[in-house]
Formats: structure tokens, sequence, C-alpha cells
């Protein structure tokens, strides 16, 4: 005898009973980004006179080139899923809900993609 | 040391009303006659309302039910009833023998019609829309609580991350403007060099170095350690010192220059 109400099924009430993933990917995230950034600070701290040149020095480096990519994707998963908590808990329009979440999904990914190309093709162009 | 309460308003002293004495439910009338009696009220009320032709028809069953009707009609209808069974009526009894079984005495007396509360039953019943249900009132929350540590480190967390994520799609365009050229990466050099730049440069470092610490903070949480409420406060205090030394501490490095130069 099923006690569960069909409106509750159909409205896809109740928990999503899926989420751990979520928890453990933000933490592990946090954790490589706590080493990236402490990287990062170090790193701009050697590169104070900021310009063009100095920059493209920089990169030529391999091991600050795939640290430089590997602190790019760790911002935007570890960012992601903040957002999309951030998201899920204050819009509840589901225009702007389901919008918002795919356009800034999208945009990570394209950011990601983006930053990783020109990293790799200055790498590869010294 | 007594501890501040955080709820602003004083609230006013409920007061219980004293538990009364469950009420039994009135006895209940059995007898043919009352309940008869209640019926005629009711169609009494009804065929006020009616049609005249229903009138007629109403007035006919109240005189079934109690005595033997004037008209010839009913009076034979009535002993066709009574010598029938009473599950086989005929056609033109069909009145009178739905007049017989509200005659029989129902177990508890009906609601009157005009406290009848909206449910299912009654909604396909009646066909009638139902009322829409009004604005549920919500217990204050921001309105009343001061804000403490805890809360304001807590959305302060919230706060920072959603601007490091605005702020690492800049960072972004900034690496990928490395690969168009000079021209493209030096106007960006230049538009942090600007006062909104260095504006935003300040704000997003902050936010950069205030998360990293309150995440720390959270990632001891989730270890397990730090849970107490003074220990809670001691971390919230520390983490809010730190990050805004090492705010301040990048950028006096960073302007030293310029200090230099106002300090001359």
């Amino acid at each position: 005898m099923n006690l569960i109400a069909p409106l509750k099924k159909a409205k896809g009430l109740g928990s999503a009973k899926d989420g751990v993933g979520h928890w453990w990917g933000q933490r592990v995230s946090a954790v490589a980004l706590i080493f990236l950034v402490g990287w990062l600070i170090y790193a701009a701290s050697t590169l104070l006179p900021l310009n063009y040149v100095t920059a493209i020095l920089f990169l030529d480096k391999p091991h600050n080139a795939f640290l430089m990519i590997l602190l790019i994707c760790s911002i935007f998963y570890h960012g992601f899923l903040g957002i999309q908590v951030v998201i899920e808990d204050y819009i509840h329009c589901p225009c702007m809900k389901y919008g918002l979440l795919i356009g800034l999904k999208l945009a990570s990914i394209f950011a990601v993609v983006a930053t990783t190309f020109i990293i790799v093709s200055i790498y590869l162009a010294r | 040391m007594k501890k501040k309460n955080p709820i602003k308003k004083t609230t006013k002293k409920r007061v219980v009303a004293p538990r009364k004495a469950v009420k039994t439910a009135p006895a209940k009338a059995t007898s043919v006659k009352t309940v008869v009696k209640q019926k005629k009220k009711k169609l009494v009320t009804k065929a006020a309302k009616a049609t005249p032709i229903k009138a007629v028809v109403e007035k006919t069953k109240t005189k079934t039910v109690t005595k033997a009707a004037k008209a010839p009609i009913v009076k034979s209808a009535v002993k066709k009833a009574k010598k029938k069974a009473v599950t086989k009526p005929a056609k033109a009894t069909i009145i009178k023998t739905s007049a017989k079984t509200k005659a029989m005495p129902s177990p508890a007396p009906k609601e009157p019609l005009a406290s009848k509360k909206v449910d299912g039953s009654t909604f396909a019943k009646t066909n009638k829309p139902v009322a829409p249900l009004r604005e549920r009132p919500l217990s204050p929350h921001l309105s009343i609580y001061s804000p403490q540590i805890t809360s304001v480190l807590s959305i302060l967390h919230r706060g920072t991350g959603v601007a490091l994520y605005i702020g690492a799609f800049v960072l972004a365009a900034f690496i990928i403007c490395l690969g168009y050229g000079e021209k493209c990466f030096t106007t960006w050099v230049d538009f942090f060099q600007m006062p909104v730049g260095k504006i935003f440069l300040f704000g997003w470092i902050f936010c950069l170095y205030y998360h990293l610490c309150n995440g720390i903070r959270h990632l001891m949480w989730d270890i397990g350690k730090g849970f107490e409420l003074a220990n809670v406060t001691l971390s919230g205090l520390i983490v809010l010192f730190v990050s805004l030394t090492l705010t301040f501490t990048t950028f006096f490095i960073t302007h030293l220059e310029i200090l230099g130069q106002i300090a001359q």
C-alpha cells in the first residue's frame, strides 16, 4: 500500500536524495585552492612591475603555466558550485533560476577552456 | 558576565487560558417527530426561496410524513407504499418514497447549511469555486535579531564568494587578453592603475583573503573542531583580523612608491 500523495510525486516535492558529490567537490577544491591561491599571491608579488613582456615571460615557464591552468579550473569549479547553491536559495522564479544556472555553467566552461587554450598557446609559442 | 540577548524586541507574556472541561456532545433527538420537525423547518426555509412548483412538492412531502394527506392521490400513494416493500417504489410515488426515506430517523442531526465548511466532498457536490486562502503570516527573522559575529561572518562568506566568482571572470579576461596582443593587455593594466580599478582590485583582494581564512574555519568545522561558542567567536575574530591585515599588507607592498611620495 503506497501512502505517498500523487501530487507530491507530480510536483517533485521532498528530498532530492543527491548532493554529497557536490559537498565533497566543494571541500576538495577548497583545499586545492588554499595552495593555489597561496602560490598566486607569491607569483603576483614576483610579477610586480606588470606589463605585457613580464607576463609573457612568466607564462613561458611550464610550472607557472600549468599552475595557472589548475588555478583557473579550481576557481571556476569551486565558484560555480557555490553560486549554484546561492541561486537555488534566493531565486525562485523558474525562468530566472534555470536561466542563470545554465548560463553561468556555460560561461564558466567558456572561461576555463579559453584561458587554458591561451596559456597553452603562449607556452607553445615561446 | 551576562550575555546580551540577541532578540531585540521584548515579547509580551503569553496569557494561557485555563483548560476548560471537555464538553460532551449534546443528547441527540432520536424520535421521529423531532427529526421530522427539523426537516420541516429546513424544507420550509427552502420552500421560501424556491419556485411555487417546488414549494408545492415540498409541502406534499411534509404532509405525507406527518398525517394522511387531504389530496386523494397522496393517500393512495401512501397506501401503495405501505403495501409494497420499501425498496420497490412505483413511478408515481417517487416523491413520496423519497419523503419516506427522509422520514427515517438519521443517526445525527446535520449542521445547518450556513456554517458548512468547504472541503473535497462538498466541492464535488456543490461544484462551487473554493475561496482563496488568506496570506499566511511568517515569523520575523531579520527584523528582530541584532547582528552577531557568527551571522555576519557567515553571510560575508557567502557575499565574498559571489564577488570572487564575478571577479574570476575579470581575471580570466585578463589572461585571455594576453593572447590578443600587447595593446589589449596594456588597456587592462591601465584600467587597474586607475582609481576605479584600484578600488575593484582592493575589494577583490579583501574578498579573496577573507574567503580563504573563513574557508579554513569552515574546513575546521567539517573536521569537527571548534564548535564551542567561545571558539567560534575567537576564530571569527582571528579570521577578520588576519584578512584585513593581509589586505592592507598587500596594498602597502604594491604601493610603496606612492606611500614614499606621500611621506615626503
